[in-house]
């Protein structure tokens, strides 16, 4: 594994605490990584998934994206949601259909690309955790 | 055969030293380079990475046994940084003189008396420069204790300036298939090309048409690296044969994967166009990403490397090799944009940019995409997987590539012949073909604090084999 | 706790271990002078001379600072120790 994404690990592990880290190595020294049990906000259902993505060897270069949870998670909130399907409606940025590479595991991806990204301070953690404040927030 | 010692310093560093060591009061100063080290199969380079002048009349002081003399306390501490930021002690000063410099007996009695203990503290090589306004000598010590002269000494500037201890001599007469060249460019400028080997990162529209101008004009040594085999809708832009791609063969049925297959790979038709250019060119050709650790490795002996390549893992990888072991270089690209919905071409540019030590870091000009590398890296079944969705193939057109490709051999040989006039432009230079206009455009300036061309610590800049370069793991 | 004159007295006479040059070098006191840093040094073959500047490594809580000949130091087995000559020009 690549140092840099060694001590992106550490600080996911140092941040999550109380979360399960689960990693599988991919072939060029990145990893891919669920992290179990997080809470969704109100507005997703059911109330916890899991939270996938990989960190990939360029990292820190490299941003942090898509990110993936389970594939059962639809739209509960108030509101119409704009993405229809029969499996269950989902917000914007989400999409049906996807897999969790790694782990090969069905699941909707969540895309949000990092616009005017810094690498010393925008870091896999703090990726996650904007991520999961956008799901909280639908 | 013993492999010669070089020193490689950037322009900007070298008139700092200049500058300090010359302030025209025909006296004698110091200093102390800190240099990393590379070793290549064409011997070993020293980098001079930092430069710590010694203040007069404090650090630099009145000899014991010699004219003026570095403190001890000076020394302690480079030495001791040296060995803490693994790079090499270069004591540095100058001396009198015109074209040809050495050492006197009393600068090699201090290196004998004092340059064990140097070497035993930092456990790598040490040694020391002297030199003149036209000349640079060396004295490199390794750890088992055996000296060594440095031979040649290379100022990376938008001009690339070679020094010696002394004037060489006169070179042979230039080959008459390059009588006309030779004219203007020097006997001396010829022989150099067939010293230089230079890298080529792409073998494409921009990079095959690069291969056969510097091959042309003598470059004696290449690495060209592109994965790619080349294809039918290449051939509108590259010196190929129809066969080349296959083409004959699909239209009578060949299956396209076979065909592809089949096809010949980019760095065998540039090795094809450079022995057409010349019978005795030294070529390696890899087909393979130059992501790959024995791709980019390739790259670190070069003097030269040009990079005609789009993806910005290329460029990541690329920007790290040049600053990494101080290698200059050119970007080139072609851009076409045209209209998402009427297909009408909206804007044509080529870019051409010197990237240097200190100046058109790729990193710091912006071209290096976060997103971009996160795509690329993820690998196409990832990617097509999950239904994203591949770039179009961008427009590309053989007169804008040959174009851009020209001025860069035109900016390569220039520049190694010391011929670019000192008040050109270093700003990289932007066509635009539909206004039939060629302007330079200031890039952004270098930043201490980047990873690769910065002056911090953690910078990679100079570091040689210090570091390792950006690749997957293998 | 023993006062720092009674360890003194206990390990008076006690050989030790440093590094000079990152050779290591056998002391037969704890207690010696920068000289006699340097003059064993010479004697166990480490590659310098009496007049070359001596340098105490940093170590945690204290910087690396020079020692003097006539000054008289503790050592114990973690003392690193450089020793380097100026560095003469003409």
């Amino acid at each position: 594994m690549k140092p840099g994404v060694e001590f992106a690990l550490k600080q996911l592990r140092e941040g999550l605490q109380g979360h399960e880290v689960r990693i599988k190595e991919d072939a060029d020294g990145g990893v891919f990584v669920i992290v179990d049990n997080v809470a969704l906000g109100r507005s997703l259902a059911p109330a916890r998934s899991w939270v996938g993505f990989q960190i990939t060897w360029p990292y820190p270069d490299a941003d942090v994206y898509p990110h993936f949870i389970g594939p059962e998670v639809r739209y509960v909130g108030k509101g119409g949601a704009p993405t229809i399907h029969p499996d269950g409606n989902l917000p914007t940025s989400m999409t049906r259909g996807a897999t969790m590479p790694g782990f090969d595991l069905p699941a909707i991806q969540v895309s949000r690309r990092s616009n005017r990204r810094n690498p010393d301070t925008d870091t896999a953690l703090q990726k996650l955790l904007r991520v999961i404040e956008f799901l909280r927030s639908r | 055969m013993e492999r010669s010692w070089t020193l490689t310093i950037d322009q900007a560093q070298y008139e700092t030293v200049v500058r300090h060591l010359f302030p025209g009061d025909q006296d004698e100063h110091g200093g102390v380079i800190a240099a990393g080290i590379a070793e290549t199969t064409r011997g070993t380079r020293l980098l001079a990475r930092e430069f710590f002048p010694a203040t007069d009349g404090v650090e630099f002081v009145e000899g014991r046994r010699g004219y003026r003399m570095l403190t001890a306390e000076f020394v302690s501490d480079r030495i001791r940084y040296c060995r803490d930021e693994r790079l090499t002690y270069l004591a540095v000063h100058n001396h009198m003189g015109g074209d040809s410099v050495a050492f006197s007996d009393a600068d090699n009695r201090s290196h004998e008396r004092g340059y064990p203990a140097l070497l035993d503290i930092s456990g790598r090589p040490v040694g020391a420069l002297v030199l003149t306004e036209e000349a640079i000598a060396g004295d490199i010590w390794t750890p088992d204790r055996v000296r060594r002269p440095i031979g040649e000494s290379v100022v990376v500037g938008q001009n690339i300036t070679r020094l010696f201890p002394s004037p060489l001599p006169p070179p042979p007469k230039a080959d008459e298939a390059y009588d006309r060249q030779a004219r203007w460019f020097g006997d001396r400028g010829q022989a150099l090309l067939g010293r230089l080997k230079v890298g080529i990162i792409g073998a494409g529209g921009v990079g095959l048409p690069l291969v056969t101008m510097l091959a042309r004009l003598g470059v004696g040594s290449f690495v060209v690296i592109d994965p790619d085999r080349v294809e039918p809708s290449n051939l509108s832009r590259l010196d190929a044969r129809r066969i080349d791609a296959m083409v004959p063969l699909r239209r009578l049925g060949l299956p396209g994967f076979l065909a592809n297959h089949l096809s010949v790979r980019k760095v065998r038709l540039a090795r094809r166009v450079a022995r057409r250019a010349n019978r005795r060119v030294d070529f390696l050709g890899i087909g393979k990403s130059v992501i790959e650790p024995d791709a980019a490795l390739a790259l670190v002996d070069c003097d030269f490397i040009f990079l005609a390549a789009d993806s910005h893992l290329a460029r990541m990888v690329f920007n790290a090799v040049a600053h990494q072991y101080m290698i200059p270089g050119i970007q080139i690209g072609t851009r076409i944009d045209t209209d998402a919905e009427t297909g009408a071409v909206a804007d044509i540019r080529s870019n051409v940019r010197l990237v240097l030590p200190y100046v058109g870091c790729v990193r710091c000009n912006s071209l290096i995409s976060s997103s971009k590398l996160q795509d690329e890296a993820r690998g196409r079944a990832d990617r097509e997987r999950n239904r994203y969705v591949d770039e179009i193939p961008a427009p590309s057109v053989i007169t804008f590539n040959t174009l851009s490709a020209a001025q860069a051999a035109d900016d390569f040989m220039l520049m190694v012949g010391g011929l670019m006039d000192g008040r050109a432009p270093i700003d990289y230079l932007r066509f635009r073909p539909r206004e039939r206009k060629m302007e330079p455009i200031e890039g952004f300036t270098n930043r201490p604090k980047c990873p690769d061309c910065g002056s911090s610590r953690e910078s990679r800049r100079g570091r040689g084999d210090g570091v390792e370069l950006p690749l997957p793991d293998r | 706790m023993a006062s720092e004159t009674e360890l003194e007295s206990e390990m008076r006479g006690t050989r030790v271990a440093v590094s000079v040059n990152t050779k290591p070098v056998t002391l037969t006191n704890h207690r010696v002078t920068g000289l006699e840093i340097k003059q064993a040094a010479i004697a166990q073959g480490v590659e310098i001379q009496e007049d070359f500047l001596l340098t105490l490594e940093a170590e945690p809580g204290r910087p690396a600072r020079t020692i003097g000949d006539n000054e008289t130091i503790t050592v114990t087995k973690h003392s690193v120790f450089t020793a380097n000559d100026v560095d003469d020009d003409s």
